[in-house]
């Protein structure tokens, strides 16, 4: 009985994990198929649309574009996720809980809400769409994920350190950045690594801020509209190997420090 | 606290700018409305009074209500017992099991939605193995562009928002508890349905928003994989920025969605734990 109970769990298990990445699965297989339609039994292997990838330069400036807005749009966020994560969790504010609301929203929300009202926002204003407005709106949904990875972090993080350092008369901005900053180092990188992905496969608020030139996925998703190509799925592969590269460094990163904690705690 | 001060002050800035304009633009949007392809600069609630009486605008929001809550349901009644399973793992199997769920929460969020249309597809994968294993002997077309296709889709998407919550939840009932249970004699489901099911509820109802509001704000999924049958209310709000110029409507139509969506937050708010997603 117990036997069939832990058989029937791993069944459903595999089940699910195979659900969540056939997509990406289907995706890494046809990448490989010669043929220009995605059917079954494939019947022979190619390079050739890795290989088309080196000289469709429309991708090649996408990709820097995509980068370009990236790398700012996660500079900023860590810097205010820090700042808001440190200002909530070492200070007592009033309607602290809501501006922490606030700041949490447009994580919460669906994309397409920030997408158009910062769009009207710039409509109102007279701003032209361009990279510099993508960007502000991954900032916006950047800065709650290094919020909270940061505020968890400093919520396990023994207080007494930045008082030790205080009593020795070093100032609250030496404090932070000699005391604070390295134990909370690996929060804050985890949660710019998490951040880059997360920017560098947005679609859905980029839709509405963008101008005339196009994000990896803005460009991928214009492709999609024309039709089926498998150049899709080369380029797909790639994103979805480098992703899910950064996400491990930033997983072990969390976990590692988690980890080596609860081995001093015992 | 000169500090403190100055820091308040600048988060202050990034709320104003990115949350309260952006908002305050809208809502001043929706008061405007069009004539002749001009933006009339002045109140008015025609939009408003549109939305409400057009049927077209409310039986579409209801039918995206009706959706969002079917994915919702299904990815919390498949996200709780893969929590638990995972949970029962030890050491390096479950943090790469945990991983494992969390991952394509940040990966390839277009690419997966446009595979399930390759994968459902007339010649997709789906149909060419059923063919190939002779349990078809015609590729079926009933498979894509319909409400389901969107289901299942939205529900690969959701899966993991919705796992996230229920599973820390999950972790965080400690071992005693259960330990006491049998120690005073109860089974192993009485101990589950008494401790730990009480116990995640917050988790479980967190998990289901963030189901919901996902897919209730999708406007890519039904467009790709919907057909003309699986249009949803963000395609309506899409297409006025796009086709139809329309953006006093589409602007009301997008406040709708931010009230109604902050009304559901509100209610799960009070049973829920929104910041427990990322907490451990």
């Amino acid at each position: 009985m117990k036997y069939l109970k832990y058989v029937g769990a791993l069944l459903f298990a595999f089940i699910v994990y195979t659900f969540l990445y056939l997509p990406i699965l289907v995706t890494i297989l046809f990448s490989f198929n010669e043929s220009k339609v995605q059917v079954l039994p494939i019947k022979k292997l190619t390079f050739d649309w890795y290989r088309g990838l080196f000289s469709n330069t429309e991708l090649w400036v996408a990709a820097k574009n995509s980068l370009l807005v990236s790398l700012p749009a996660t500079l900023c966020a860590i810097v205010f996720g820090t700042l808001a994560a440190y200002l909530f969790q070492r200070y007592r504010i009033r309607g602290g809980s809501f501006l922490q609301f606030l700041i949490l929203l447009p994580y919460i929300l669906p994309g397409i809400i920030i997408g158009t009202s910062l769009n009207l926002l710039f409509k109102f204003l007279q701003v032209d769409a361009s990279l510099m407005t993508v960007i502000i709106g991954h900032i916006t949904f950047i800065t709650p994920v290094v919020m909270f990875l940061v505020m968890d972090r400093l919520k396990r993080f023994d207080r007494n350190l930045e008082f030790a350092s205080m009593d020795l008369g070093a100032s609250p901005m030496r404090t932070f950045l000699l005391i604070t900053l390295p134990n909370i180092r690996s929060a804050v990188l985890a949660g710019a690594l998490l951040g880059l992905t997360i920017s560098f496969d947005e679609v859905i608020v980029s839709f509405f801020l963008i101008g005339t030139d196009n994000t990896l996925p803005m460009l991928i998703w214009s492709m999609i509209r024309h039709g089926y190509s498998p150049q899709i799925n080369a380029v797909y592969t790639l994103i979805v190997l480098f992703s899910l590269g950064l996400i491990a460094i930033a997983g072990s990163r969390l976990f590692a420090q988690r980890n080596s904690k609860a081995i001093t705690e015992e | 606290m000169y500090g403190k001060n100055l820091m308040l002050i600048m988060i202050s800035i990034w709320v104003l700018l990115f949350i309260v304009l952006p908002v305050s633009a809208m809502l001043l949007f929706s008061f405007w409305s069009i004539d002749n392809f001009q933006i009339v600069h002045s109140f008015s609630i025609q939009n408003y009074s549109k939305i409400f009486q057009d049927p077209i605008y409310l039986s579409l929001l209801w039918k995206t209500i009706k959706l969002a809550l079917i994915v919702a349901v299904l990815s919390a009644l498949i996200s709780y017992p893969l929590a638990l399973f995972v949970n029962h793992r030890r050491g390096t199997m479950k943090t790469i099991l945990f991983l494992g769920v969390l991952a394509p929460l940040w990966v390839g969020y277009l690419v997966r939605i446009y595979s399930w249309r390759s994968i459902l597809g007339e010649s997709g994968f789906i149909n060419s193995l059923l063919v190939l294993t002779g349990i078809l002997k015609q590729p079926s077309s009933s498979l894509l562009f319909n409400s389901s296709a969107v289901v299942i889709t939205m529900l690969c998407i959701a899966i993991p928002f919705t796992f996230i919550p229920i599973y820390s939840a999950i972790e965080k009932i400690p071992g005693n508890l259960l330990q006491a249970a049998a120690d005073l004699g109860a089974s192993g489901s009485r101990a589950f349905w008494t401790v730990v099911f009480p116990l995640s509820m917050p988790g479980v109802v967190t998990g289901f928003m963030f189901a919901f509001i996902t897919s209730f704000g999708d406007y890519m999924t039904p467009s790709l994989v919907g057909g003309t049958s699986g249009i949803m209310y963000g395609n309506m709000i899409q297409t006025q920025f796009g086709n139809s110029y329309n953006w006093p409507l589409g602007a009301a139509l997008s406040m709708i969605m931010l009230l109604f969506l902050l009304a559901v937050i509100a209610a799960t708010r009070r049973i829920g734990n929104v910041q427990a997603i990322f907490e451990e």
